[in-house]
């Protein structure tokens, strides 16, 4: 008994203490300019992009904090954007049917994924062309690393590298991939690799561009290095620095842990940005702001780092 | 316009009647929930089958038993833990090994009031060893000397009765860890880096690892001793007998008569009697 509360007591006492991170969160972006819930963020052209899921993107320049344009893609249930080298916004679209399932003789319905569409425009808006993706069943994430375009596809619950001129698949990663709540975000990191935020798993796991784990860390706990929640993290970010910012939902909990995956430290002063189990958009630009969408809120919190 | 005056006067009249507070005293009591089946503290992968919600029984509650049952949500068991060290609830609403084993260090002394069935009108909560499928492991017997991924303290069925079920059977690894979720033993499995795991009876139907992890891709080799799954605790220094015995009652009541759908189950029963040795002086 002795030794249970001591770990208790421990335990509690090492969940309060940790420093507070070089950021402070600033200003809420577009609020109420958005109809539908914010999906996807991405930087580029100089510009911040938020995406809904009805297909309208939102463009907000610096310091902006009502978008500086607004155009519709044409496609609907729009879950990821990412923008090339060349400035052209590639936006990807999952189609979905449903389905009805039985569970404890409880029926409910599934919207399954079928294909991916994908357009892509220049930064007017301007539609430049169609990328064929057969070999993809859902978007639900996408970065451009290197020469290869990365896309999360949760249908096949694998993330894909692409060929992003004929759509033609490289590789691919599945193994060890925990995903759950219908969420899958990654981030692109230092040295050609990219970061998965693989909740399921309670860990952030780093890939070189041929899938293999290169590092990896966190795991479920008290601690204030460890991922809390049901499932976390459900994105992540990399700072110029070789920092790595992760997005913890219900309770929301913005952190940056050191290259190593050590030493958390919290963004203070951000409030709880979803109910439940949703997916949290993070994106940062070259200044290191960063942007975190409250999807059905309706806004993005601007974090930025204290002067 | 005289009439329609009088005929909105004698509903709301009428109306007041059906909402009188009962002639007892009103007893309000506030607690702190963490449901496995409760949509409100329960991830949304899992929606489908943790389809609880309270709302309706409190209602009923209050209205026929003058029971005003306050709840307060909490999604991260972590923060009901430091809810209930706060002491600033009456008792809670979650697995009573969360609120038991804190008692002493939260100056409280709990006692289970009624337990709530899950949706299979199942009251109890074991621990499971779990290998998979397509393993050569048969039996509990064969992982001895194995590598064995266990549940932390704060969850009963997959560490104590964990350990005490390979106790009984005289089984000892060559390497016993621990995490702290069902979805991490789950996957560290999936991984090849364990033989084998222990999870809660519900993780493969009730948790994330739904998402990922299919039930016919593991065998279960073992099942530990069993708890009481969800129930309702109240602090006896803050609860009277009297109260508690008040609140027992409709708890019952409620269940035996028209039992709220939204419990997704035959409600509320007497809770089982469980005096875990690891909180024996």
């Amino acid at each position: 008994m002795k030794s249970i509360s001591l770990f208790v007591l421990l335990s509690l006492f090492a969940v309060s203490v940790h420093a507070g991170a070089d950021y402070k969160a600033e200003e809420k972006i577009g609020a109420g300019k958005f109809s539908d819930l914010v999906s996807y963020l991405a930087i580029g052209n100089d510009m911040l992009y938020a995406l809904e899921r009805n297909g309208d993107l939102h463009v907000f320049g610096r310091d902006s904090v009502n978008p500086e344009d607004t155009f519709s893609t044409g496609l609907s249930n729009t879950m990821a954007l990412a923008v090339n080298e060349k400035g052209e916004i590639f936006v990807f679209s999952t189609a979905t049917k449903k389905e009805e399932k039985t569970s404890g003789g409880r029926k409910y319905t599934v919207n399954t994924p079928t294909g991916v569409i994908c357009k892509v425009f220049d930064k007017t808006g301007k539609e430049l062309r169609t990328l064929n993706l057969d070999g993809l069943k859902s978007a639900r994430a996408a970065q451009f690393s290197g020469d290869m375009l990365v896309v999360a596809d949760l249908g096949q619950r694998k993330l894909v590298f692409l060929d992003p001129e004929t759509g033609a698949v490289k590789s691919e990663v599945k193994k060890g991939l925990r995903l759950c709540c219908g969420i899958f975000d990654f981030c692109v990191g230092p040295n050609d690799t990219v970061a998965v935020a693989n909740l399921g798993a309670f860990k952030v796991q780093q890939y070189d561009m041929n899938g293999k784990v290169v590092h990896e860390f966190g795991k479920r706990g008290k601690e204030f290095n460890d991922f809390q929640g049901c499932c976390n993290p459900v994105s992540c970010s990399y700072l110029a620095d070789g920092r790595i910012v992760t997005v913890e939902k219900s309770p929301t909990r913005i952190k940056i842990y050191d290259a190593d995956g050590k030493n958390a430290q919290s963004i203070d002063g951000v409030e709880e940005l979803v109910k439940g189990c949703s997916h949290i958009p993070v994106a940062i630009d070259k200044d290191g702001n960063i942007y975190l969408a409250a999807a059905r809120k309706g806004y993005i919190v601007k974090c930025t780092p204290k002067s | 316009m005289h009439k329609l005056i009088l005929l909105i006067l004698t509903a709301v009249a009428l109306g007041g009647c059906r909402s009188q507070p009962p002639t007892k005293h009103m007893l309000t009591l506030k607690l702190a929930v963490n449901d496995i089946y409760c949509t409100d503290t329960a991830c949304a992968c899992v929606h489908h089958v943790a389809a609880r919600t309270y709302t309706e029984t409190q209602a009923l509650l209050k209205a026929e038993y003058g029971i005003d049952l306050q709840l307060d949500y909490f999604v991260e068991p972590y923060n009901l833990e430091k809810a209930i060290l706060a002491g600033n609830y009456d008792g809670a609403l979650c697995k009573p090994w969360i609120a038991l084993r804190l008692e002493k260090d939260a100056g409280a002394e709990f006692e289970q009031v009624a337990d709530i069935l899950d949706p299979d009108n199942n009251r109890w909560l074991a621990g499971i060893v779990v290998v998979m499928a397509d393993s050569t492991f048969q039996t509990l017997e064969e992982l001895n000397g194995k590598a064995m991924l266990i549940g932390e303290e704060d969850a009963y069925e997959k560490h104590y009765a964990a350990k005490r079920l390979f106790q009984q059977n005289e089984i000892e690894f060559q390497r016993l860890e621990t995490k702290a979720s069902c979805i991490e033993n789950l996957g560290e499995l999936m991984d090849g880096h364990f033989d084998a795991v222990v999870v809660s009876d519900y993780a493969l139907t009730a948790d994330c690892a739904v998402d990922f992890a299919r039930p016919e891709d593991f065998r279960i080799l073992g099942k530990t001793e069993p708890v009481p799954l969800t129930s309702i605790l109240l602090d006896t220094n803050k609860v009277s007998e009297k109260d508690r015995a008040r609140l027992q009652a409709a708890l019952l009541a409620v269940s035996e008569k028209d039992t709220p759908e939204s419990l997704l189950s035959k409600g509320f029963v007497k809770p089982a009697v469980w005096s875990p040795v690891e909180l024996e002086p």
